[in-house]
């Protein structure tokens, strides 16, 4: 989905006071924070699973996957759960999980033009996971990469 | 269609007199001949012919068919498929071979072709005398698409002789089965054989039935043009039976009037005549059509049977309804969706504790379950699909190897979710084979033995709980322990000093690259067949054994689940997780005290054995304090019973097996999750992998 100037429509959401942001292509559904089932021996980065729609989804910590280690605390009431997809088209690449946020944001058009790569910045966040840094008025939003974000680890960690 | 001949040639090898069988493998041959002219595949239509008149010889003389012969024809079979599907520039070679051999068989005096049976004229199918037809011909929803001109086949029908056509279009319930919307009835008189009747078919084959109703035109009786008129007024589907009794009722009963081939054979009496007006003498029902003629050799009971099933199996084939897997596929999950929303339902009528709701409740679950069996088994197909496969291919191999061997099976009604039947049929096929290959002994090394000439490999197939057995036995030389422990030993699997079980030996055979052939064949022995069996049937989520008596044989064993989707299970919890147990798998549930598990020795006393015990909180690194009193739900594993030491046991549920995803691959003893009346989720264990995989 594009506008006429070429801006693409991003979703923005807060992780430890900080803001994100995913492509909304790869948004199927925004939804309050439901009850995750922990499952056990599962990887660390996985909290656990939940129903959407009648479906059993993985609930990705998007933090603990990125290697991030949340400094703040919050409470569960503005939590919620971005349901993400990608390759929808191709059944063996397909993928589909949901991501708890904190807080949802707004929807925002980003230029392409307008995001900066990631290695400019100095950011706390690993470079794999993320395309790029853009500033929304003084406010700085970084963009994740979807697919990293959704892609299947190979090891399991035992915690 | 080759497929079909290929079966019938197979019950002409055991029923070499068979009129009706040889006339299947003509119609075929002839329907081949016909569309491979027309579409200028002469090859094709050269052999065919070739082949065609062998048989049409066998019938003009009654003669039976010689092994020579059948083996020829399976030979064809092979070709014409080659031909068909990989054609290649050696070719003309190989089907020059073939033609000079059939033409050697074709010109040889009549006694190579039928026994010494000196029929002639007499009890041959009458040829050029009047006979009456029945043909439904139902098309499929594409026959426009497919240029065939339908007019054409009508009127074609019409220029044959006397004749009544009724049009008829599929009733409202039946508005989605895939066909054209129109159908069509035909009955008319003929003096034209059979087989060129089929040549008006000939591109709607699989839409038409064809059902000889007498032996003389029909038209000629009042009656019967009586209840023709009747039948137009009804406008309903007729039911050719009750036109061949009829028919039997006009004119007196004499061997000419005897049923012919087209008829699967029924033993019930015949239909209640049908109801509307009565011709002017009321025909009584008599007794069931004969048997058919049959030429001098008489078929006991038990071959009668397999022709008359064979004949019925390709007959019936019209009578199905072809459905897209996607649609069952979808119909499925609405079963399961609606089991979803029941247990919804059975909450607020707990909560709300309403009688009549309760009433209403029971009802939609009675109604639930019977659709959910129903959903089930229309994806369930026989495993007999499958015989026709192995049968040929131990006959090919057999021959091959030099050795006899008999195929037996039983239970092959036994039926088994479509998709697992199509995933079966490799892996038992290279079971099969390594039985003829490495078990079955030669002949010589049978008579030896005093073992009788013939091998004999049995296939089994049942039910028992909550599984399917499928079995496969051999009567050869088995596997030897002795044997197999010096290749272990070897290989470095096992020591010189351990003293392992006959059973852990047989294991062994699934390990990749262990094979206790003595020499690699082109077949089987290069060790890397059986664990790609084994990896198969584990992705089926079934189990495969193997046992064996040195010089008595071998058996393979294969378990399968009945069911993936929907299973009763036990709703319990450990650590505020909610897991869900398989009923059939359970034994029993005990409610103890957590001083009496014994944990650290890991048994428990349960109806005074010591019995294994599994703490799921740690075994699962879930953490907490766990409570004083502990439920213990005994499940079968093996052929024994181990206990698992959870919180809590919250009750029944009918739990619609949901997978967990890409995500839990790594999570054996997770067969999915499911999710319950209030919304939350509970993960189904599969507690054999659970106990295989923390007992390591």
């Amino acid at each position: 989905m594009e506008n006429f100037s070429g801006a693409a429509p991003y979703l923005s959401f807060w992780l430890d006071n900080e803001l994100y942001a995913f492509d909304i292509n790869n948004v199927v559904e925004v939804m309050e924070l439901p009850k995750i089932t922990t499952v056990p021996q599962c990887a660390v980065c996985i909290k656990g699973v939940f129903n959407f729609r009648g479906e059993i989804l993985p609930a990705i910590d998007v933090m603990a996957k990125c290697n991030l280690v949340c400094t703040h605390e919050t409470s569960d009431d503005d939590k919620a759960i971005i349901v993400l997809d990608i390759n929808k088209d191709d059944p063996d690449s397909h993928l589909t999980a949901g991501a708890i946020v904190e807080k949802v944001s707004d929807v925002i058009n980003i230029k392409p033009i307008d995001i900066i790569p990631i290695h400019d910045f100095d950011t706390k966040i690993d470079a794999a996971f993320a395309e790029g840094i853009y500033n929304h008025d003084g406010k700085i939003i970084t963009i994740l990469n979807t697919a990293k974000i959704l892609a299947l680890n190979n090891k399991t960690i035992i915690s | 269609m080759l497929n079909d001949m290929e079966g019938s040639v197979l019950t002409l090898e055991q029923n070499p007199s068979s009129m009706e069988v040889v006339n299947q493998v003509f119609r075929v041959m002839h329907t081949i001949k016909g569309t491979s002219a027309m579409y200028d595949f002469k090859t094709v239509e050269k052999i065919t012919h070739d082949v065609e008149g062998i048989y049409s010889k066998i019938r003009d003389t009654q003669g039976t068919v010689s092994k020579e012969i059948s083996t020829l024809t399976l030979e064809c079979v092979d070709l014409l498929r080659h031909l068909l599907n990989q054609p290649s520039a050696g070719d003309d070679a190989l089907v020059d071979d073939f033609l000079a051999r059939v033409s050697a068989i074709s010109g040889g005096a009549p006694k190579q072709l039928g026994g010494d049976n000196q029929k002639t004229g007499g009890e041959v199918a009458a040829k050029s005398s009047t006979a009456t037809y029945y043909v439904m011909f139902a098309p499929e929803a594409d026959i426009t698409n497919r240029g065939v001109n339908i007019k054409g086949i009508l009127d074609s029908i019409k220029e044959l002789g006397e004749n009544t056509i009724f049009t008829h279009s599929w009733p409202d319930d039946q508005a989605d089965n895939g066909k054209f919307y129109m159908y069509w009835e035909a009955i008319f008189a003929t003096e034209m054989p059979f087989d060129e009747l089929d040549e008006i078919f000939l591109f709607v084959h699989d839409e038409v039935k064809i059902v000889k109703i007498a032996d003389r035109n029909l038209f000629a009786f009042d009656d019967f043009k009586e209840q023709l008129a009747a039948y137009q007024v009804m406008d309903s589907q007729i039911a050719p039976d009750d036109l061949i009794a009829l028919a039997m009722t006009l004119v007196p009963l004499s061997p000419e009037n005897a049923v012919p081939a087209e008829q699967p054979q029924k033993t019930e009496p015949q239909k209640a005549e049908p109801q509307k007006t009565e011709p002017s003498q009321s025909p009584a029902p008599k007794t069931p059509p004969p048997a058919p003629s049959q030429p001098s050799a008489v078929n006991s009971e038990a071959e009668q049977k397999i022709i008359a099933k064979h004949i019925e199996a390709s007959d019936t084939k019209n009578s199905g309804i072809k459905v897209d897997s996607e649609k069952l596929d979808e119909l499925m999950n609405l079963v399961s969706e609606f089991v979803n929303t029941k247990a919804e339902m059975l909450l607020i009528a707990e909560k709300y504790d309403i009688p009549e709701l309760h009433d209403i409740y029971e009802k939609v679950d009675k109604l639930s379950n019977k659709l959910k069996d129903n959903a089930l088994s229309i994806r369930l197909v026989p495993i007999e699909s499958l015989m026709l496969r192995f049968q040929r291919l131990v006959r090919d191999l057999s021959r091959e190897l030099g050795k006899q061997v008999d195929f037996v099976t039983e239970g092959t009604d036994t039926e088994l979710d479509k998709t697992i039947i199509d995933n079966l049929a490799v892996p038992l096929m290279h079971i099969i084979r390594n039985s003829i290959d490495h078990g079955i002994e030669s002949v010589e090394r049978r008579r030896e033995l005093k073992k009788p000439d013939h091998g004999i490999i049995k296939f089994t197939a049942f039910y028992s709980g909550n599984n399917v057995f499928i079995q496969v036995q051999d009567d050869g030389a088995g596997m030897n322990p002795e044997y197999l422990f010096q290749k272990a030993v070897e290989k470095g699997i096992m020591k010189a000093t351990d003293h392992p079980t006959s059973r852990q030996l047989y294991d062994l055979v699934f390990l990749p690259g262990f094979s206790t052939a003595q020499k690699i064949t082109g077949i089987s022995g290069r060790g890397v067949g059986m664990d790609a069996v084994k990896q198969h049937i584990m992705r089926l989520r079934g189990e495969i054994d193997m046992d064996s008596e040195v010089d008595l044989g071998t058996i393979t064993t294969i378990k399968l689940p009945l069911t993936l989707s929907i299973v009763d299970a036990l709703l319990v919890s450990v650590a505020g997780t909610l897991f869900l147990i398989p009923v059939y798998i359970i034994d029993s549930c005990t409610l103890v005290k957590r001083s009496e598990l014994m944990l650290d020795r890991g048994r428990f006393i349960y109806e005074g054995e010591p019995t294994p015990v599994l703490d799921l909180r740690s075994a699962l690194n879930m953490g907490g304090t766990p409570p004083d009193d502990v439920n213990v739900v005994m499940v079968k594993y093996k052929d024994t019973r181990v206990g698992l030491a959870l919180d809590k046991v919250h009750g029944e549920h009918q739990a619609v097996l949901k997978s967990l995803g890409k995500y839990f691959s790594n999570q054996e003893y997770l067969s999915g999750g499911s999710i319950l009346g209030d919304g939350s989720i509970a993960l189904v264990l599969d507690t054999n992998k659970l106990i295989r995989q923390l007992k390591k």
